[in-house]
């Protein structure tokens, strides 16, 4: 037993230190020449603007759930008119960081991971390394940087769109005018709790990119691979995200 | 041994996957011009020999020198521009399968050939595709060839840079007979018609017959023959019959 926690521990950090070479690998390669913009741009477009529909509806129906089942509970303590800052702050704060970072791990890692394994066991990777392009620039740090651009701008939608669908709860129980929900809303709202949750966005892009991505380089072991990669991709992200947001939800009340 | 005479040099070359020895103390090297022909049976580690030499395995001893350069101390700009230099042609072709026949060559184009203009590209791809008899084809996927034409396009993007080598990983392995006499015939006409040097792995003795200037047998870890087709002939039964 003591042997197989040894060998166990001994796999999970080296394989730690591999994810830490790995990304030292794609920051370095990614400032090299040749550019490659478009395929930047177009990993910007499949992971940001095709995640759209999915993002919409979750983040209108969460907005409109939170509303709809704080309700009663803030009614009953008369404070309904709270309702408004209280959504708009978890959801800033806390909900949609996570919520989107975990969609879009379901979207976009699995999408990453399964095409870089892919390619791997399917020799693609190799051919293109052996036709002088630079595969971690091409192929990863495109990725890794599309999902760190992108989902902020993402995190940022969903706010909006669980902000009005808590509004359309709460104007069918109270027909509240919204620029009443508006100012209702922004009254709780401060800097220190907006900056914080949009700086770990960030984080959660960058962890989510590179954790896809290395998972699918490195595949081994043919189509039985490709799916133990995305699953691991998958788990191994979505675990990231909760662990960023436990450190940063800690430094953040430290310094803030 | 004149250095300047061989472009690519293969000295000492060891490489094993876990407690199993593939290849010991390999040393070979190829002419300019020169086709050379690596036979031996499966698992003899052919294609890790090929796969050393590009630097996509890198060896536990010994050295790889292409065109003077040591190329596991190469930094990884210089590697990818003597990689430019040097064709591959992958056993199943490797095909960019998001890209059609056109799209495969064309992206590699594009990013090494940067004062071609879009005119001049589709000329030279056309060129390529005529050679491998794929002119027909270029708008299909990957997925709408044979195994024949998937092989053709492997050669047609091994050829698009214009390389001086091209590596050659089992090109007939899994077609039949015509179809590998054609494969081998266009193997041949590129070395005679664009002086290029190739190196062959195949088990397939009549594309090493119609290929071959020089032929070397893996066995065991080892290069046991090296000479000239016919020679190899006259003692291959007794080679294959010793494993």
């Amino acid at each position: 037993m003591k042997k197989f926690i040894e060998n166990k521990s001994y796999y999970f950090y080296a394989d730690f230190g591999k994810l830490f070479d790995f990304s030292y690998d794609v920051i370095k390669n990614a400032f090299e020449k040749p550019s490659e913009r478009k395929e930047l741009l177009k990993q910007m477009y499949l992971c940001g603007y095709k995640s759209l529909p999915l993002i919409s509806v979750t983040a209108f129906i969460v907005g409109l759930v939170l509303s709809v089942q704080s309700y009663p509970v803030l009614s009953t303590l008369g404070a309904e008119m709270w309702l408004p800052g209280m959504v708009l702050v978890s959801v800033v704060r806390e909900l949609g960081p996570v919520l989107t970072a975990l969609i879009f791990t379901g979207k976009v890692a699995s999408g990453f991971s399964a095409e870089l394994a892919t390619m791997k066991v399917t020799e693609q990777i190799d051919a293109l390394e052996v036709s002088g392009i630079n595969v971690i620039k091409y192929l990863v740090a495109t990725r890794v940087f599309a999902s760190f651009f992108m989902l902020p701008v993402l995190v940022l939608y969903t706010d909006f769109v669980s902000f009005i669908g808590a509004y359309a709860g709460m104007y069918n129980l109270e027909n509240l005018s919204f620029s009443l929900y508006i100012k209702k809303a922004f009254d709780f709202m401060s800097f220190s709790d907006f900056f914080p949750a949009f700086i770990k966005t960030f984080l959660f892009g960058y962890a989510i990119g590179i954790i896809a991505c290395y998972r699918g380089y490195y595949t081994t072991h043919g189509t039985k691979g490709v799916g133990n990669s995305v699953n691991i991709a998958v788990v191994q992200s979505s675990l990231a995200i909760f662990i960023i947001d436990l450190i940063v939800v800690q430094i953040s009340n430290l310094i803030l | 041994m004149n250095n300047n005479e061989y472009i690519i040099v293969v000295k000492d070359l060891n490489k094993s996957f876990g407690n199993q020895q593939v290849l010991e103390n390999i040393n070979f090297s190829l002419k300019k011009n020169d086709n050379l022909v690596i036979l031996g049976r499966s698992g003899t580690g052919k294609t890790v020999l090929l796969k050393c030499i590009i630097g996509l395995i890198k060896p536990d001893k010994g050295e790889v020198i292409i065109y003077n350069n040591p190329i596991f101390k190469l930094d990884n700009n210089k590697l990818r521009n003597i990689r430019k230099k040097i064709g591959f042609v992958f056993q199943n072709a490797a095909l960019f399968d998001y890209f059609t026949v056109y799209e495969n060559l064309k992206f590699l184009l594009d990013r090494n050939f940067f004062d071609m203009n879009d005119d001049e590209k589709h000329a030279h791809i056309m060129s390529i595709l005529e050679k491998v008899g794929l002119e027909k084809s270029y708008t299909k996927y990957p997925e709408e060839l044979s195994g024949g034409m998937k092989k053709r396009a492997g050669i047609a993007r091994a050829l698009i840079l214009n390389p001086e080598i091209v590596l050659y990983d089992e090109p007939t392995a899994g077609l039949d007979y015509y179809t590998s006499l054609e494969i081998s015939k266009l193997i041949k006409n590129l070395k005679d018609y664009h002086n290029t040097s190739s190196i062959i792995v195949t088990h397939d003795l009549k594309c090493a017959e119609i290929t071959a200037d020089k032929v070397m047998v893996l066995s065991k870890k080892n290069i046991i023959f090296e000479g000239l087709f016919n020679e190899f002939m006259d003692i291959a039964d007794k080679i294959f019959s010793n494993g």
